[in-house]
């Protein structure tokens, strides 16, 4: 179990300053380009630093990051209002603190560290290497080749610094990592998954998630919780090839494409939920494409895998019903940020569960933000 | 007339304060929302006249009003500059305990740099200044109905009906009334009664609203 203890994000994207003690389960609102993004994005990146930014499925979070916003924008990653050009973020796990500082630079070769070009020195000689012994093989001159090689690692490196770069160190371990935009990759010096899971970054396959749930009990557990909350589902099974599923009163199994987008991204979010005990789960807006009636299912399972898991999770919605789900299974184990963007002032307020309930539910009030 | 919100604490208030309204500035609009709604109003670029909101008792009226002065004046879009009421009744409400409450939710809020300055300003006006946009100023009227508005309704009809009320309590003789002329419509009768509500329009404290609504 690593659970966050504490939050701290100074200049990433939006955000100016955001410090905040997390509950297990952590519900972001307010209204579009209030920062509810940023924070996931920047827990996900400060918690997965440590092991070179892979998530539970081997995504580069940093790298999935940058896709979506766009190689061209990485200026945009550290808040226009730091001078510096310099962003930190910092993640409190059980006695255990996570950093993540970054630099933004447009071709000043001279302040990005020697540890960030060997970085990328590596990457272009580990990208000629197969090339090298391929021409070896062949019996050229290796001396010949050994230069020319040599001379194009030089050449690659040189036009890599010659863009703007995001660059930065991760403690402990003090290992850097770089965005390299030329190859649209993060480059970093460990590469070790770990129990994290951010649904938006990408929608994960059904298949890949059931097959990594096949070996453990946690897959029977989850049937089983899909079997008691809807009524007429029966199974889900693989053939190895496609999912199949087995409605009450169909003759016939279904692949899973021919089910609808809400039963679907149901069976999404049980399975993430069920991957990770003891990690982290980042939820972007998880009421996309549900049906109403499902986020009773959804939101009673994420309180069960907190509860039992001991799972933190840190989600954003829009949807007030899908939030008041939450704050009733949950109790005091949920907390609501309220964001606000006051002209260009990034502000939030945190909510217990019982002042957030109260606002709901005696002054049914909005609770999105200003 | 700039656009302003009346914050209130039940619904005999609301109904009394949008006769006020009514009859001491013809022509205002007066939009008559719950609390829950107010959001859908607020998030309205422009709305002219009076938004009306009825709380629910002392403790929503407190928290609520100040909640929602922090959250105008964070929010220039509700321009032109706001006006806010907050009407109570004296024996629960005070600018002391606005004052309170108002600064609990600013410091709820975190961020940065200031976002708002607060100051007093006489006996029952507290100014929130947006730090961010130059100018913008929210200005937070706490203005109380003396003991509450059904003592005031109680002792009009004491006035005028002394003998038959004299031991009955506030409740009671506003219930009696009520039930005798306007067959316990109490909204009519607040909207419509003459002899009881009618000098209660003129009274001291109502003008000191119908004055601050410019």
């Amino acid at each position: 179990m690593s659970r966050i203890k504490k939050l701290v994000i100074d200049g990433y994207r939006g955000i100016d300053h955001f410090e905040y003690e997390p509950n297990m389960i952590n519900i972001l609102v307010g209204r579009n380009n209030t920062g509810k993004s940023s924070i996931l994005e920047a827990t996900a990146i400060t918690y997965t630093a440590p092991t070179g930014f892979l998530d539970k499925m081997r995504n580069n979070i940093l790298e999935k990051i940058i896709e979506r916003k766009g190689w061209e924008n990485l200026e945009f990653f550290i808040n226009l209002n730091k001078k510096d050009k310099e962003l930190k973020m910092t993640a409190i796990k059980d006695g255990l603190e996570a950093s993540v500082s970054a630099y933004y630079r447009k071709g000043i070769y001279e302040e990005i560290p020697k540890d960030a070009i060997d970085l990328i020195s590596r990457y272009y000689s580990n990208l000629y290497r197969e090339q090298k012994i391929f021409l070896r093989l062949t019996g050229r001159s290796l001396k010949s080749i050994d230069k020319s090689i040599e001379e194009r690692i030089k050449e690659k490196i040189s036009e890599a610094l010659k863009v703007p770069l995001l660059f930065g160190q991760v403690t402990p371990g003090s290992n850097y990592f770089i965005a390299l935009p030329n190859e649209r990759k993060v480059l970093t010096t460990v590469l070790d998954p770990i129990d994290l899971i951010f649904i938006s970054i990408e929608k994960f396959n059904i298949k890949n998630l059931y097959d990594m749930l096949l070996p453990t009990v946690r897959i029977h557990q989850t049937l089983d919780y899909i079997r008691n909350h809807i009524p007429y589902f029966n199974d889900l099974r693989s053939d190895g090839q496609k999912i199949w599923i087995y409605f009450e009163n169909l003759p016939k199994p279904l692949p899973l494409s021919m089910i609808g987008d809400g039963m679907r991204e149901t069976i999404r979010l049980l399975f993430v939920a069920s991957l990770i005990p003891g990690g982290v789960l980042l939820l972007e807006e998880p009421e996309n494409n549900l049906h109403p009636g499902l986020y009773d299912v959804v939101a009673e399972r994420l309180v069960d895998i907190v509860r039992n898991d001991e799972t933190q999770v840190f989600l954003s919605t829009h949807n007030l019903e899908f939030a008041d789900k939450l704050l009733r299974y949950g109790g005091e184990l949920v907390n609501v940020v309220r964001l606000y963007r006051v002209k260009d002032e990034f502000a939030y307020e945190v909510l217990r569960h019982d002042e957030a309930l109260e606002e709901l539910d005696e002054l049914h009030i909005d609770l999105r933000g200003p | 007339m700039s656009r302003s919100y009346i914050f209130c604490e039940g619904k005999r208030d609301r109904r009394f304060l949008k006769r006020l309204i009514q009859e001491k500035k013809k022509g205002t609009t007066i939009h008559e929302i719950e609390l829950g709604k107010l959001d859908d109003l607020l998030r309205k670029e422009r709305f002219d006249g009076v938004a009306l909101v009825e709380c629910g008792g002392y403790e929503k009226l407190l928290k609520q009003a100040a909640r929602r002065s922090r959250d105008l004046a964070n929010q220039p879009r509700a321009l032109p500059n706001a006006d806010i009421f907050v009407v109570g009744d004296s024996d629960k409400v005070s600018k002391t305990k606005f004052m309170e409450r108002l600064n609990m939710q600013i410091q709820k809020l975190r961020h940065s740099n200031p976002l708002l300055k607060v100051r007093e300003e006489g006996n029952e006006c507290v100014v929130l200044e947006n730090q961010k946009e130059q100018g913008y100023t929210v200005r937070v009227f706490v203005l109380t109905v003396p003991n509450n508005l059904e003592s005031q309704l109680a002792d009009s009809i004491r006035r005028l009906y002394s003998s038959e009320v004299k031991d009955l309590t506030d409740d009671e003789v506003v219930r009696l009334y009520c039930d005798r002329k306007y067959r316990c419509d109490e909204e009519r009768m607040i909207a419509e009664d003459v002899d009881v509500v009618g000098p209660l329009l003129n009274s001291d404290w109502a003008k000191r609203i119908v004055d601050l609504l410019g």
